[in-house]
């Protein structure tokens, strides 16, 4: 198992970089002289990798193999269900990108009050309090604490600006913080 | 009933909009101008715009909040491609890039997503001059010197068509001069730094720079180095004494229109350098409205002091002064430009 | 000399001064400890408050903001494996295992005291160097450079632990990488795709962290359980991480030194420093078996480099203008603003003033380290907190760390596929710091390469500190090899008389 995704990586590596000295054949020479000085001999890293990989799983297996390298990371604390550390992978590799693309269609200011809600309300399963509160928490520090105190600016995201409006949040809030100064 | 009610709130906007009539006041008032720096803090163009931020807002009709944002890449093309094509058009919102993205245009590098012709120039902050100097110890001690002797010069340079490296192969092509650009040199500092050790003979950059942060390397007792040649028609400095100017000895040695064409192209970035300016489709009275307020905020008295104590002379430009000189590079010859394009190519 | 040393030590108490590096000190704290701004956003967003005042104070106030973020890097790195800068990534190697195995505060409080270690050793080699600084500085060209990135990339070895091949081939890879932008010889696009956001290289920032806090986010949400898996004894205690200090001030000094070397090579970045200084505590080492999943001298290495390199860098970037990190570069932008011209007189006839800059950094990393010290307790604690209540917030903060610093939402995708990568490296054995510094260093050697040819051909190989700059990476290659093979020849004699 540990040794098709070993060979997985050395397939995709071994692929990228020899589409890297490819593409660099066509610069001219002072631009290519580098990529390729160094994309050869890593090149040839990659294949030996790979190579080494291969024979590591294609040879007969004459015992049970042992544990491959521990995680250095990983090695402490309670062993898990691999089928729930996969699905816990990809939940959270979900969000990471839902975070990011949140964050790109919302700004940072309204992304931080709605996105961390929906996660922790729908996802972490804590109350809607402790979600509401702990966004709202998220959202004033992005507001107050860069936008106007540091003047840290923080653009609306990208649906505010295909609709034409300054941000969704400004329109509340400045009037607001206009009446405090 | 519904007249009265329209009739109300037509009477309100009346109270609360102080200015009413003035549609630029109108449409500021309690908005933000946020300005693209299209580097990173603490670069000239970063702390140019920084210098007048602080005052716009009270030359601007409506006083909006002027908000300062870095978005560095690609030497400020990023700024200028994303204010040009994905930001709001109102006049919220305006770049503060390079001026030799023009030239970049102009020769029609990738990666250049705006067309300056298009740009609602609003200011420039400065109008230097490019210079060449090198070391004391290069063995040549003159522009005329350099010529007659063909002596080979190797001088730092950023990147290939950049100014410091334009400078040298137009001047070599010119005026027959034997400078040897070497790119690569990732800040002013290290550009400086190879002239100081002795790693190079000289470099080129605004005569600005030389005289005011370099100011050492030309005066007093360590001085290194000896300015040889400046572009454009020269200024009035003590350490130009002596020294040709591009423009005017090219008319001297009776050089081709072409030739004077180029020295002049090579040097117009940096007779608007440090640009402000907005996206196209900018209702003419708020570009019109900005134009007066940076005008303004560069003579501002707390402004000047501060660029004083910088030691660094504003002489802004207006936006329609710019957009002359931006349109006039983007309108060079064909030929020419294909000329300048084969000059830098062969480095 | 020794009178500049002391007036500029003198300096710094004068009330105001005093008073606005506290002010800055504090500012630091706040927004250093937000693992996404770092200390060259926290410096940035501080200069337009620096126009009005004397030169002194705004440095009395950013310096102590840049000391007490370099300090708050390392907890960030530590507590949650997010890299404040790319100068405080080597710290998260060990640090960040440490706090999992509930020895956060153990350290900090090494982080904390190596620190201060380092800046104070930093200042006082530097008093010492200052005769020689302007030969050395000048004597370093780009040949040199070049020499030093690849002494540095000899040191990819030695941060690749038990699989050499994965972590050459790591660090091979960040190289390549590294050649991703604008070249430096014919402005020709490399594998940008027609994106102009990476006509300037991949995002140092984003990628550090995508590769180190992604990984870390995801453990934590598939464990489900705090940072720390077990709770903090007695034994994980600050005090502890202070004494390891001493225990191993040899080690810590050295890298102090290192740290201050570097520090003073204009332009080369100060990156470098932490993974050298890194790399030298896993090799002094017997036993190599700890680091990577907790060893104090981990922590203890590249803490004490960052610090002392902070007084050190000053140099280049005063005297010379030739700033080595983004955090001097926006300084130097506060040169101008203060009107002040970097040039060989700070250090002739502005030494006071110069010295004066040192000194804030040493007191500054006083004040942070005993107000750390106080607090560090409850710092810990975070490590403690639910980790699904932890990670939207981590979240917002590493996609604010890649946008804070280009001001584009470009970052955040550099992030996400530096991400995955990190959590791929990290389930299948491949070391991330290879990576990170073949992305430092690409630049650095090709940029210098080039130079060098163009204007020594190839005797620029030939050159004194080449040479010897070489000869060192010889022994950093060799080096372990020799010394297993001299074990193993001293078991062999023991054994037949045992």
């Amino acid at each position: 198992m540990r040794n098709r995704t070993d060979i997985g990586i050395g397939v995709l590596l071994v692929t990228l970089l020899s589409w890297a000295v490819w593409e660099a054949q066509g610069w001219p020479a002072r631009t290519r002289f580098f990529p390729l000085a160094i994309g050869y001999p890593v090149l040839a890293m990659a294949v030996m990798h790979l190579a080494y990989s291969l024979w590591l799983g294609l040879r007969p297996l004459r015992f049970e193999q042992g544990p491959a390298a521990p995680d250095p990371l990983a090695e402490a604390g309670p062993i898990l269900d691999p089928a729930v550390v996969r699905k816990r992978t990809l939940e959270i590799s979900f969000w990471a990108v839902a975070f990011a693309v949140g964050l790109y269609l919302l700004g940072f200011k309204v992304g931080g009050l709605v996105l961390p809600t929906i996660f922790l309300h729908y996802q972490a399963r804590e109350t809607w309090v402790t979600s509401l509160a702990y966004s709202l928490g998220v959202y004033v520090f992005f507001k107050i604490g860069l936008e106007e105190a540091l003047s840290f600016p923080l653009p609306a995201g990208q649906i505010a600006y295909g609709l034409g409006l300054y941000s969704f949040d400004s329109y509340l809030m400045d009037p607001i913080l206009n009446l405090l100064r | 009933m519904f007249r009265r009610i329209l009739f109300l709130m037509a009477g309100l906007m009346l109270l609360t909009s102080p200015a009413w009539g003035d549609a630029v006041a109108d449409f500021y008032k309690g908005k933000q101008l946020r300005i693209v720096v299209g580097y990173g803090p603490g670069g000239t163009t970063d702390l140019t715009t920084r210098l007048v931020a602080p005052v716009l807002h009270k030359y601007i009709p409506g006083s909006p909040r002027i908000v300062v944002q870095n978005k560095a890449g690609g030497g400020s093309a990023l700024a200028a491609n994303t204010v040009f094509n994905n930001e709001r058009r109102d006049g919220t919102v305006m770049a503060a890039i390079s001026s030799s993205l023009v030239m970049k245009q102009a020769r029609g590098v990738a990666g250049i997503r705006f067309d300056g012709r298009k740009f609602n120039w609003v200011a420039s902050a400065f109008r230097a001059n490019s210079a060449c100097a090198v070391r004391l110890d290069s063995g040549v001690s003159s522009f005329a010197e350099a010529v007659k002797t063909k002596k080979q010069l190797i001088v730092s340079s950023f990147d290939k068509g950049g100014l410091s490296h334009l400078e040298p192969i137009f001047f070599n092509a010119i005026f027959g001069s034997n400078f040897k650009a070497v790119t690569g040199f990732p800040s002013g500092g290290a550009q400086r730094l190879a002239v100081k050790n002795g790693e190079v003979n000289g470099f080129c950059t605004t005569f600005q720079t030389m005289a005011s942060t370099e100011i050492a390397m030309f005066e007093g007792e360590g001085k290194c180095c000896r300015v040889l040649i400046i572009a454009g028609e020269g200024e009035d400095h003590p350490l130009l004494e002596g020294v040709p100017a591009a423009e005017v000895l090219a008319k001297e040695q009776g050089k081709s229109k072409d030739e004077i064409a180029m020295l002049r192209a090579m040097n117009a970035a940096n007779q608007i350098s440090i640009v402000h300016t907005l996206p196209p489709g900018v209702p003419k009275d708020r570009v019109e409205a900005l134009r007066d307020a940076f005008a303004k905020a560069y003579n501002d008295p707390q402004v000047q002091a501060l660029a004083k104590k910088q030691n660094r002379n504003l002489q802004p430009r207006r936006g329609d002064g710019v957009a002359k000189i931006v349109e006039d590079l983007l309108n060079t010859p064909k030929p020419l430009m294909d000329r300048i394009k084969e000059l830098i190519d062969k480095g | 000399m020794l009178e500049a040393f002391i007036t500029g030590l003198l300096q710094v108490f004068d009330q105001t001064t005093f008073l606005l590096m506290v002010v800055g000190i504090f500012l630091g704290f706040i927004v250093g400890i937000l693992p996404g701004i770092g200390s060259p956003g926290a410096v940035a967003l501080m200069l337009p408050f620096i126009f009005e005042m004397d030169p002194v104070q705004a440095f009395a106030f950013l310096l102590g903001m840049y000391a007490v973020t370099g300090t708050t890097g390392d907890i960030t790195s530590i507590l949650f494996g997010v890299p404040g800068e790319v100068v405080s990534t080597a710290t998260i190697i060990d640090g960040h295992p440490m706090a999992k195995k509930g020895e956060a505060g153990r350290a900090l409080g090494a982080a904390l005291m190596s620190s201060l270690v380092g800046a104070i050793v930093g200042a006082f080699s530097l008093a010492l160097a200052i005769p020689i600084v302007t030969p050395l500085v000048l004597s370093f060209k780009s040949p040199e450079f070049f020499s030093l990135a690849i002494l540095g990339i000899c040191f990819l070895a030695a941060l690749s632990g038990d699989n050499k091949l994965k972590g050459v081939l790591a660090g091979g890879l960040g190289l390549v990488l590294s050649t991703v932008g604008l070249d430096y010889q014919e402005n020709i696009e490399r594998y940008t795709f027609g994106l102009v956001h990476l006509w300037e290289g991949v995002g140092l920032i984003a990628a550090a962290v995508g590769l180190f806090a992604v990984p870390e986010i995801v453990e934590l949400w598939v464990k489900g359980s705090a940072i720390a898996e077990t709770k903090v004894g007695k034994l994980g205690g600050v005090w502890q991480g202070v004494k390891d200090t001493f225990i191993h001030i040899g080690l810590t000094v050295r890298c102090s030194m290192i740290g201050t070397f570097f520090g003073l090579v204009p332009g080369v970045s100060a990156a470098l420093s932490q993974w050298v200084s890194y790399a030298h505590a896993v090799q002094s080492t017997r036993d190599r078996s700890g680091f990577g999943k907790g060893d104090v001298r981990g922590v203890l290495g590249p803490g004490a480099a960052n610090n002392s390199g902070i007084g050190a860098a000053m140099i280049p970037t005063v005297a010379f203008g030739v700033p080595g990190s983004a955090t001097t570069a926006i300084l130097l932008g506060a040169f101008i603003i203060q009107g002040l011209q970097p040039g060989p007189k700070m250090l002739t006839e502005h030494l006071a003033l110069t010295f004066s800059f040192v000194w804030l950094i040493v007191i500054s990393n006083i004040i942070t380290v005993a107000l750390c010290l106080m607090f560090l307790k409850h710092l810990a604690k975070i490590t403690q907190v639910r980790g699904s209540l932890l990670i939207p917030s981590l979240f917002m903060l590493i996609f604010l760390a890649g946008f804070a610093n280009t001001g584009s939402y470009f970052a955040m995708a550099t992030t996400l596929v530096f991400g995955v990568m990190g959590v791929i490296m990290v389930n299948h054995g491949w070391p991330r710091p290879p990576l990170v510094l073949g992305l430092v260093l690409g630049s650095l050697v090709e940029r210098n390469l080039f130079i060098s040819y163009e204007i020594y051909g190839l005797w620029f190989l030939t050159r004194p500190i080449v040479m010897v700059t070489f000869g060192v990476a010889l022994v950093v290659i060799f080096l372990p090899g020799l010394q297993d093979w001299m074990a193993k020849r001293a078991k062999l004699q023991e054994e037949p008389g045992a």
